[in-house]
């Protein structure tokens, strides 16, 4: 080791990034503390550009989060990841070795890390592992986890605002050229999906297609009418019109 | 609606009163002998009625269809009922003009009586079916309501909350004790005021913002001059009241999808006004939008499903994504 070593601090919470730097310095007083970042996309760009040997990354930050900055990396960087709560993460850092810090952080686990970081700064530059790279891509494609069942919200864009229209709502869809109504207690909204996809996407046991052009709220019907001629019509809860139900699928009303 | 399915009971029971009536006019001394009186009464019976509950199932309840056609079954059914009788006990193909008319008007009496006892039988059946739809709401909105109390409990101390705040509080002590202080008294107002919540459904629109003040508070400090917030309610809807879990969810969302995720932080503004006879409640932020967060549920099923079970259809939430960003959350409730 010729020269001093350097690190950067990222996290979004100005007061936490002051703490951490206070208690390094305290310490660990020949660590230099070249940058501090407040966002993920800053911390990438301030490492590839300083090439500290240290960067302690903030999990949860906008931009960019501390494990997309670890992806991203091309600098050799020893890393520190810093979190409030992530137990995912954490089991996986234990599991790979990787070092983190919990906040609040206390002296005695920084102390540790400290130790931890001096002995391989004594070894020669390291390179990004790759099996630890691929396990970050990993806990970040989990991260998001995007919701698999049904649609629960659907957006409808009126004048200058997109309303968000909870599916509970929705008495009723019905296509017409070009777009699909939205009918609700009080209001009609377009939307430019069609039926055929909205029943794909919505919970089946909830909107029942009817009709070629129309999907009902199950709970928003009142009653099911049979005329003389056997046609059946649906009556609504909180509409006063009437919907028409196809023989296709007239099977959905028969008696339990 | 159509009549309950035919079950196999309710065909012995048309069997047994058949016979009862055949048994009936024997006493009475109608007609020749016992079993060919309950014969007949089979028969006609049978007869009135499958034509009868024909009419039931394609004329709808209530509709003069079905109150003009009902007879027109008695009277059609007593009649196949007789040739039918005859034409099995007799070998006749025809009436037989001495009984006629004095048969139909025991077929009119009798199944008179029994398309009542089919309407009556009928209507409880809808009745209970709409007393097990209305049992079965009850539960869901039970249901949810117990999920919403844990789902609250959950995110009061929601640890990414919690432990960055105390981190907040620990690194704030030797640089600025005065604000360590200030910052852990918002977390024990908050967490107070978040337990007194909980355990009571009572409380007012007050109470609900003393929460909400700490809160916002507390990200203040946390974030700097990311977050800057409002409130803006009139005094005296402060003593209005007001059940938890209703607005405490916007205001989350507003900064944990809004201001946190947007590197410019932005504003949060909350407003309560009083609209010919509603309470109107407004949380805007100016963050990031829902865009990302859809996906994430935004806990917005369950201030919706309280509204519903506390209010039924005077209560009501809309969110809007504004065009100049941010998103709007509209929450009205009687008052």
């Amino acid at each position: 080791m010729n020269a001093q070593p350097t690190a950067l601090i990222a996290d979004d919470e100005p007061h936490l990034a002051a703490h951490l730097a206070q208690r390094l310095a305290s310490l660990w007083p020949d660590l230099e503390l070249v940058a501090s970042a407040g966002n993920g996309a800053e911390a990438l760009e301030r490492i590839e550009a300083l090439r500290p040997d240290i960067a302690f990354l903030d999990i949860r930050m906008p931009g960019l989060s501390g494990l997309e900055v670890a992806s991203r990396l091309t600098a050799p960087c020893r890393l520190v990841f810093v979190t409030a709560y992530d137990q995912f993460a954490v089991e996986a850092f234990e599991r790979e070795a990787v070092d983190y810090l919990l906040k609040p952080i206390n002296d005695e686990r920084l102390g540790k890390t400290i130790a931890r970081l001096r002995s391989s700064l004594a070894a020669p530059p390291l390179a990004p592992p790759e099996a630890l790279l691929a396990q970050l891509r990993e806990l970040i494609a989990a991260a998001p986890a995007p919701a698999a069942g049904p649609l629960r919200w659907i957006r409808a864009q009126v004048g200058q605002v997109i309303r968000l229209v909870g599916v509970d709502e929705i008495c009723y869809f019905q296509a017409s050229e070009k777009y699909t109504t939205v009918h609700t207690r009080d209001a009609e909204l377009l939307i430019r999906t069609p039926i055929k996809e909205l029943a794909e996407q919505l919970d089946p046991a909830q909107f029942w297609q009817v009709h070629r052009g129309t999907l009902v709220n199950v709970r928003q019907i009142a009653a099911a009418k049979r005329d003389a001629m056997g046609r059946l019509t649906l009556h609504l809860k909180n509409r006063p019109e009437t919907l028409p139900v196809s023989r296709a699928y007239a099977h959905l009303f028969h008696q339990m | 609606m159509t009549p309950p399915k035919l079950m196999p009971t309710l065909v012995l029971i048309l069997l047994a009163s058949n016979f009862l009536i055949g048994l009936l006019l024997t006493v009475v001394q109608f007609g020749s002998s016992l079993w060919q009186n309950v014969a007949y009464s089979e028969f006609i019976g049978l007869s009135i009625f499958a034509l009868v509950y024909l009419v039931f199932h394609f004329a709808a309840r209530g509709s003069v269809l079905r109150w003009a056609l009902v007879p027109v079954a008695i009277l059609l059914g007593g009649t196949i009922g007789q040739v039918l009788g005859n034409l099995i006990l007799h070998a006749h193909l025809g009436i037989l003009p001495a009984f006629y008319s004095k048969s139909q008007f025991i077929a009119l009496f009798f199944g008179s009586l029994g398309a009542i006892a089919m309407y009556v039988k009928e209507r409880y059946w809808v009745l209970e079916a709409e007393l097990r739809s209305r049992e079965l709401q009850r539960l869901e909105a039970e249901k949810r309501s117990i999920e919403a109390h844990l789902k609250m409990l959950q995110a009061q101390i929601e640890p990414h909350f919690l432990f960055n705040s105390l981190a907040n509080v620990a690194g704030l002590i030797e640089p600025d004790p005065a604000l360590a202080r200030h910052l852990l008294e918002d977390l024990i107002r908050y967490l107070r005021a978040s337990l007194k919540r909980t355990r009571a459904e009572g409380g007012t629109l007050g109470d609900e913002l003393d929460l909400l003040e700490a809160y916002l508070d507390i990200f203040k400090i946390r974030l700097g001059p990311r977050l800057n917030y409002s409130f803006s309610v009139p005094d005296q809807l402060r003593a209005v009241g007001f059940p938890p879990m209703l607005l405490q969810p916007l205001v989350e969302n507003a900064i944990r999808h809004g201001i946190e995720p947007r590197i410019t932080g932005g504003r949060v503004d909350i407003a309560a006004v009083r609209l010919d006879g509603a309470l109107e409640l407004t949380v805007r932020d100016t963050g990031a939008g829902f865009a990302d967060a859809l996906g994430q549920g935004l806990g917005l099923e369950n201030v919706r499903a309280r509204l519903a079970a506390l209010f039924g259809d005077a209560g009501s939430l809309a969110i809007a994504e504004l065009a100049e960003g941010g998103v709007l959350a509209t929450l009205r409730l009687p008052a």
